[in-house]
């Protein structure tokens, strides 16, 4: 029979996991964003054929499984870095690079959607009073499409909070790699599953609830919710 | 340098191609099993109150809010115990194992279950209430009004959330090769375990999927168009109806 002490050791074999999920979390959205921000400059700013190849980069991403991306990332290129390379990259770094890729693209659309919401008079009335494109851009569009598009980035970001899990299968060990190699070692299934999904449950909630309070902090003082 | 992706004994061509099959077949069952649910648990939440839409509300956001890993491997270390218990319990003695496949479908389809709840609950808060009025004007039973008028405009509605989800389920099948389905995914490891040419084999597998991808972004423009097509169609025997 399970007892108390035997669910506060898994939690503590649990725990080490914890920081390592925060950290591919939150490198990989901040390495994303400044991606994604790249190619909605990118997609605004250049000709059809820039357009083009921009589509094509998403689509790729958006359009194949992370699985898929992050087994190319972790034996493709390291195989083709290891003649280069004199140490051996880890794996996390791996999964940071699939993941802010992965997010670059999904933050990307979501992005220029939000950009296309932007209601397109102020953007004639800054052409009218001589602003230059970048700055309407940056100071006029780009402040209101954040707005805009945080309800979509807040479930992105609890999409690649529960994408940071795929790590566990090219060698990092965060939270489901330690729960599965617990389970596999105890079989004491349903408490390891449990206290890994509690505490997932705990950062996509807390992932929520700090969405919807810089949700309401943006819109403050504007019409637009 | 393509022998290896040839046709044949020698190459993995086939075998690529016999596991992109099985890719589409679970996510098929997985995107139908997942469409089940979604409307029968949306039909409980209609039919039998606040409390039946509580347990849904929770069943969702704890499906929504783990990693589809997580499910999986859950279900992958207890199914087993539990279908042996389960055959134990009937006098049993031998070992009964369960296919990969069934635990990839059945835990990935509770997943787009949840999804599919979410979706019809959007979708079903844009049908005008006027209609379920005069349905039980009609005198039309509350089961039937929900089948036949609710429903259909209800897939109509949320056929965008339902392309996504298509996408969404059928890059999830990759998870599937993590616990012993031989799909794509997993076929492209053993073979790049034998060949040891990790760039070309991966990206083959991605080129697949982005057929997929285009083939089903095809499919589901087609699909929304004949949606709104039949919505003119309602539209014009509503004005008929009302002269």
């Amino acid at each position: 029979m399970i007892g108390l002490d035997d669910i506060t050791r898994y939690f503590f074999d649990i725990v080490p996991g914890i920081p390592v999920t925060l950290g591919l979390v939150s490198l990989s959205l901040l390495v994303g964003f400044g991606m994604a921000y790249l190619i909605l400059i990118g997609n605004l700013f250049s000709n059809r054929y820039g357009r083009k190849c921009i589509d094509l980069f998403v689509s790729v991403f958006r359009g194949s499984p992370l699985l898929v991306q992050m087994f190319f990332l972790y034996y493709g290129l390291g195989y083709l870095l290891t003649d280069f390379l004199p140490f051996r990259v880890d794996g996390f770094w791996y999964a940071i690079c699939g993941l802010s890729l992965n997010t670059a693209a999904y933050t990307s659309v979501i992005l220029l959607g939000a950009v296309n919401s932007v209601s397109k008079e102020q953007i004639e009335s800054g052409k009218c009073l001589g602003v230059t494109p970048w700055r309407i851009f940056r100071k006029i569009v780009f402040p209101q499409a954040i707005r805009y598009a945080l309800p979509a980035y807040g479930n992105e970001m609890i999409l690649i909070t529960k994408a940071s899990s795929l790590a566990s299968t090219i060698t990092v060990m965060e939270i489901t790699g330690y729960s599965t190699q617990l389970a596999s070692r105890t079989y004491d299934i349903i408490p390891v599953f449990g206290i890994a999904a509690i505490i997932y449950l705990s950062i996509n909630i807390f992932l929520i609830l700090s969405v919807r309070f810089l949700e309401k902090l943006l819109s403050q003082g504007s019409k637009v919710a | 340098m393509a022998d290896f992706l040839s046709f044949g004994p020698r190459g993995w061509g086939d075998e690529l191609f016999l596991g992109f099959c099985m890719t589409i077949a679970l996510g098929v069952c997985v995107f139908l099993i997942g469409l089940v649910i979604g409307l029968f648990l949306t039909a409980a939440k209609v039919f039998y109150g606040r409390y039946c839409s509580y347990l849904v509300k929770a069943y969702t956001t704890v499906f929504r809010g783990l990693p589809e890993l997580l499910i999986l491997y859950y279900f992958f270390f207890f199914l087993p115990d539990a279908v042996s218990f389960i055959v134990k319990s009937f006098g049993y003695m031998g070992v009964w194992s369960v296919e990969p496949f069934f635990i990839a479908v059945i835990s990935l389809s509770l997943v787009a279950g949840a999804y599919f709840t979410e979706a019809f609950r959007g979708a079903i808060d844009a049908i005008p209430k006027e209609q379920i009025e005069s349905c039980q004007a009609l005198g039309m039973s509350s089961s039937r009004t929900f089948w036949k008028i609710v429903v259909p405009q209800m897939i109509a509605n949320g056929i965008d959330y339902i392309n996504n989800i298509w996408q969404y389920v059928f890059k999830d099948t990759s998870l599937a090769s993590l616990v012993g389905v031989v799909e794509i995914m997993r076929v492209a490891q053993i073979a790049d375990r034998v060949e040891f040419e990790p760039v070309i084999i991966f990206g083959v597998v991605i080129v697949y999927f982005l057929v997929a991808y285009f083939i089903a972004q095809r499919v589901f423009v087609l699909m929304r168009r004949y949606f709104i097509s039949k919505g003119e169609i309602y539209q014009k025997m509503e004005k008929i109806s009302y002269l």
